[in-house]
C-alpha cells in the first residue's frame, strides 16, 4: 500500500472540491477537480471543463498515485458545477 | 449427532454483512450495500452471459 | 421521541462518526461515477505503457475489475473481456 491508500477518509475529504495535480505511476500526470476519493479502493476522480466540450473524467487508480498536489480552492460556482456532475440518477443509473 | 451441520446458524451472514457495513459507513450503510449490491447483479450477470476473458492473459503489474 | 430508534446496536440516522460520514459521502459518489459510466466509450491507461478503448458493461462492486465490450487492443478488437484494476493506471471518459 502506497501513502495515499493509507490515508482516512477524512483525509481524503480534504481533497474534494480541490483543483490537483496527481502523478501516478510510470511518469503519468493528471490533472483536474476532485470529486471524490474511492475510501474502499483510494480511486481519485478528476473532472474538467474543456471548452465548448462535455466534461471529462479522469480516474487515477489509488495504487497508481505517487503524489497529490493541491493547486486551487473551487469558488461557489465551482462547487455548485461540480456536485451536479454524478447528481443522482437512481432509476436510470441502477436499471439493467 | 450428525445432524448438527444442518442447524440453522444462529447469525445469518447477510447480518455480519450489515454489521460490518454500519461500522464502516454509519447511517448511510443501507443506502451504500444497495447501491454495490445493484452493480455486482449487473457485473456477475454479464460475467454469465458473456464469459469475458481477462485482457491480458497475464496480468501486466504483479 | 421516536419508539423506531430505540435498538442500541444500530445507529440512528445522527450516529455516524465523522469519519463514517465521510467515508460514506465518498463512497456514494465514487458508485455513482461508476453507474455514470455504464455504456460509454472509456479509454483505459494500463501499465507497460498500453492503450485501449472499450465500451464500459459494469464493474464489480469493489472494484477489482471491469467488465468491458468492444476492447480495442493493439492485438485487435475483443468483444467482451475483463480489465483488471491491478493493471489501469488511469480512465477517461466524457459526460
Amino acid at each position: 500500500m502506497n501513502d495515499w491508500q493509507k490515508k482516512s477518509p477524512l483525509d481524503w475529504e480534504t481533497y474534494v472540491n480541490k483543483r490537483v495535480k496527481v502523478a501516478a505511476a510510470e511518469k503519468n500526470e493528471y490533472e483536474g477537480w476532485v470529486l471524490t476519493v474511492d475510501p474502499v479502493s483510494a480511486n481519485v476522480v478528476l473532472a474538467n471543463f474543456p471548452e465548448n466540450e462535455r466534461v471529462s473524467i479522469v480516474v487515477v487508480l489509488g495504487h497508481a498515485v505517487q503524489e497529490v498536489d493541491v493547486l486551487q480552492e473551487a469558488d461557489d460556482d465551482m462547487k455548485a458545477r461540480l456536485s451536479c456532475i454524478f447528481a443522482p440518477e437512481e432509476s436510470k443509473a441502477y436499471s439493467p | 449427532s450428525t445432524r448438527r451441520s444442518v442447524e440453522p446458524p444462529t447469525e445469518r451472514p447477510g447480518e455480519r454483512r450489515m454489521a460490518e457495513m454500519e461500522k464502516l459507513y454509519g447511517a448511510e450503510a443501507a443506502k451504500i450495500l444497495a447501491m454495490e449490491t445493484a452493480m455486482q447483479l449487473i457485473f456477475d450477470r454479464n460475467c454469465d452471459k458473456k464469459q469475458p476473458k481477462y485482457w491480458p492473459i497475464i496480468p501486466l503489474k504483479l | 421521541l421516536n419508539p423506531g430508534a430505540v435498538s442500541p446496536p444500530v445507529p440512528g440516522p445522527c450516529s455516524s462518526t465523522p469519519g463514517a460520514a465521510a467515508r460514506a459521502a465518498l463512497r456514494r459518489r465514487y458508485l455513482r461515477s461508476l453507474a455514470a459510466m455504464r455504456g460509454l466509450p472509456v479509454s483505459f491507461a494500463l501499465h507497460e505503457r498500453v492503450r485501449v478503448g472499450a465500451v464500459v458493461a459494469a464493474a464489480d462492486a469493489a472494484p477489482l475489475a471491469f467488465q468491458v465490450d468492444a476492447l480495442r487492443t493493439p492485438l485487435g478488437l475483443q468483444a467482451a473481456a475483463l480489465l483488471r484494476c491491478a493493471d489501469i493506471i488511469a480512465y477517461a471518459f466524457e459526460l
